[in-house]
């Protein structure tokens, strides 16, 4: 057969048109790299926050767009990116992959597994910045979410769909509030995230461990951005996980969702914006710093589609100084924060939550009518009995009444100390308060107050379980029951004390 | 080069062109392209403009007696007084590159690079001449140059455009999937 040239030109006209099948590709060139973060020159159409590819095979998210050049943060570390190399848009935003087989599985700030197990099976993929659900989709926020901790569930009640700010220092038991707030949801039917940024790589293989031997695994995921990972995996870390949870939000499941820390994802950003020569504002951090914890914690609440989402977000201050900037603007975004004292903590107090300073603004609605009658007075009559106790310090002698208070006081503390791990169903919770509210602690001795109150819930479950589960049920405290457990309580007293 | 220095000297070429690129022809153009590769070549030879210490009006005639041998004094003399006066003669040569990049974006002119594993012979360049002017619109000015990493098919490169269709391509894509 006869080939003659002409054909052969022809059909190289026709390939270059055909073969490909796309237009010439938007480029720019590396001109500066350093500290996972460079500098390029061209990509003029490329649009904030998009992802880029290197033709070396690195890929990154243009954070920064100016008149000649664009920033553009690298998202592996492994992959080298040199002078002169060409990048490419890819003209969508960053997306992660998300799917119901995420559940029970640690994955990085790209959503990447790094169990060792399984690829994950992807579902969908979402972008990590999403529009924030306007007000006329939101409902009230009605529904109580058990912590199982109840100094938490009596005086600062977390609804679903809150975001509810953890605060302390350094060791004052913030993840254990979270950690143990996951483990109480077993059975819960709710989703948990657990998102760790800028955490020691032995903490979280601690906290992933303790999931797994109390089965919590199975209904939590563990988004990790380690204290060695890049300054953009630390920021990418808690919206991915936000992305996730609207995933599983839009098939209706209810989420709780927590940020350890957004102290350390401040920095991260703090880190990235001095890289990309932003002007520093307080504290060295960049004037968008609210912005970046609002737009993420917006994305939380309780939706008329769909489920919730429950955010903990956690921010640790130095020397209990709660007036920092990162902490100011985090109390201002959310509906209420638990302080952990760290004065509290040395003296032996678990969970160390300081009644005073801390509050929950929408969680009141949410609490069951049960925990509302035997917890109504509780906040008040501590908070007097620390103000008396910081009094009695001074030496003065004490009225009759003023130490019965004390006494009173010291009882509701010690009932209000709870192990780690040691969580409280909602109606073990409100037998507990019961027994407060009634005066039948005031004869037990402050050490005992505790034990006599898991045996009391340990007796009425087993002697009254009609009544334990109608409690249970009903989430009420009717007068009637009222009357039945003031009749247990005298009976269960004569049992144990005489 | 920095992208500062880029930036300034697109300003400067910016004006430039306001004030005289009526007057510039595709000859002139094709002498700034020769100016730039000699400037490119002979960097340590114009290293003096680096120096901020040297009096601006020596290191204004030297640039001035290079521009002459290429034939555009009449044309720079006033830009090469303007940058000895702003003391900013050491981006001449990145001006004069913006001054060219501008230009043919101007008045429709692409500069590609095709890139491929074998020669390509003349009716091959065609084809790719008429490819480039049919999907950018634009006039192609091609440097053909040859790579045998490309293994296979070519590569069309310009300033900030790539249209490639290749095996090394290929492999890329392969070892950059998932």
């Amino acid at each position: 057969m006869d080939i003659k040239s002409t054909d052969l030109i022809s059909l190289f006209e026709q390939s270059l048109t055909n073969m490909a099948g796309h237009d010439f590709e938007e480029i720019g060139l590396v001109m500066q790299v350093g500290d996972l973060s460079c500098k390029i020159h061209g990509l003029m159409n490329a649009v904030y926050g998009e992802q880029i590819v290197f033709e070396g095979g690195n890929k990154g998210i243009i954070l920064n767009l100016e008149e000649n050049f664009v920033t553009a943060f690298l998202l592996y570390a492994d992959i080298p990116v040199s002078e002169l190399e060409v990048v490419k848009r890819t003209g969508g935003v960053f997306k992660i992959p998300v799917g119901t087989a995420q559940i029970g599985r640690v994955i990085d700030a790209q959503a990447r597994p790094i169990d060792g197990m399984q690829p994950i099976a992807v579902q969908e993929m979402r972008t990590v910045e999403a529009d924030i659900v306007g007000i006329a989709q939101r409902s009230p926020i009605n529904e109580s979410l058990e912590t199982g901790i109840m100094v938490i569930d009596a005086l600062f009640p977390i609804g679903k769909g809150q975001r509810e700010l953890i605060i302390g220092n350094r060791t004052t038991g913030k993840s254990s509030i979270a950690i143990d707030a996951v483990l109480h949801q077993k059975g819960n039917n709710v989703i948990c995230i657990y998102v760790s940024i800028g955490q020691r790589q032995v903490n979280l293989a601690r906290i992933v461990r303790l999931f797994e031997q109390h089965g919590a695994l199975d209904y939590t995921i563990v988004v990790s951005a380690d204290a060695a990972e890049s300054a953009l995996n630390r920021y990418l870390a808690p919206y991915t996980g936000c992305t996730i949870a609207e995933f599983f939000k839009d098939l209706g499941r209810d989420v709780l969702i927590i940020y350890d820390d957004l102290s350390n994802h401040a920095i991260a950003y703090r880190e990235m914006s001095l890289l990309m020569r932003r002007a520093p504002g307080r504290e060295a951090y960049p004037g968008d710093i609210f912005y970046l914890h609002s737009r993420l914690l917006e994305r939380a609440g309780k939706f008329l589609k769909g489920g919730s989402i429950t955010a903990l977000p956690m921010v640790e201050v130095q020397g209990d100084d709660i007036t920092a900037y990162i902490p100011t603007n985090l109390i201002s975004i959310t509906d209420g924060q638990i302080f952990l004292d760290s004065t509290l903590f040395n003296n032996g107090i678990r969970p160390a939550v300081n009644v005073e300073l801390s509050v929950s603004r929408v969680g009141g609605a949410a609490q069951t009518k049960a925990m509302k009658r035997v917890a109504a007075a509780l906040r008040l009559e501590l908070t007097q009995y620390h103000d008396l106790l910081a009094f009695s310090q001074f030496g003065t002698e004490l009225d009759a009444i003023s130490q019965k208070w004390l006494a009173r006081g010291a009882r509701i503390v010690e009932l209000l100390q709870q192990q780690q791990h040691e969580s409280y169903i909602f109606a073990d919770q409100v037998l507990m308060l019961f027994l407060l509210k009634e005066n039948f602690l005031d004869a037990i001795g402050p050490k005992q107050v505790s034990h006599f109150a898991r045996q009391f819930v340990s007796y009425v479950q087993s002697v009254y379980k009609n009544l334990y589960q109608e409690l249970y049920d009903t989430k009420e405290l009717s007068v009637a029951m009222q009357e039945q457990l003031r009749d247990i309580a005298k009976e269960f007293c004569k049992i144990v004390v005489v | 080069m920095t992208l500062q220095k880029i930036g300034l000297a697109g300003k400067y070429a910016i004006a430039f062109l306001r004030v005289f690129g009526g007057n510039i022809t595709l000859e002139m153009v094709s002498a700034l392209g020769d100016l730039v590769v000699f400037g490119k070549k002979n960097v340590s030879s114009l290293a003096l403009l680096q120096i901020a210490i040297f009096d601006a009006r020596a290191k204004a005639d030297l640039i001035k007696h290079i521009c002459s041998k290429f034939g555009l004094n009449d044309l720079l003399r006033q830009l090469i007084d303007l940058l000895a006066q702003h003391g900013r003669l050491n981006i001449f040569i990145t001006v004069i590159e913006q001054i060219i990049a501008r230009f043919q974006e101007w008045y429709g002119i692409i500069e590609i690079a095709c890139t491929s594993a074998q020669p390509l012979d003349n009716d091959a360049h065609d084809v790719i001449y008429r490819f480039i002017e049919r999907m950018t619109g634009k006039q192609a000015k091609i440097t053909f140059k040859i790579n045998q990493d490309v293994i296979a098919g070519i590569r069309l490169q310009g300033h900030d455009i790539l249209w490639e269709y290749s095996i090394a391509q290929q492999l890329r894509a392969l070892t950059t999937a998932g």
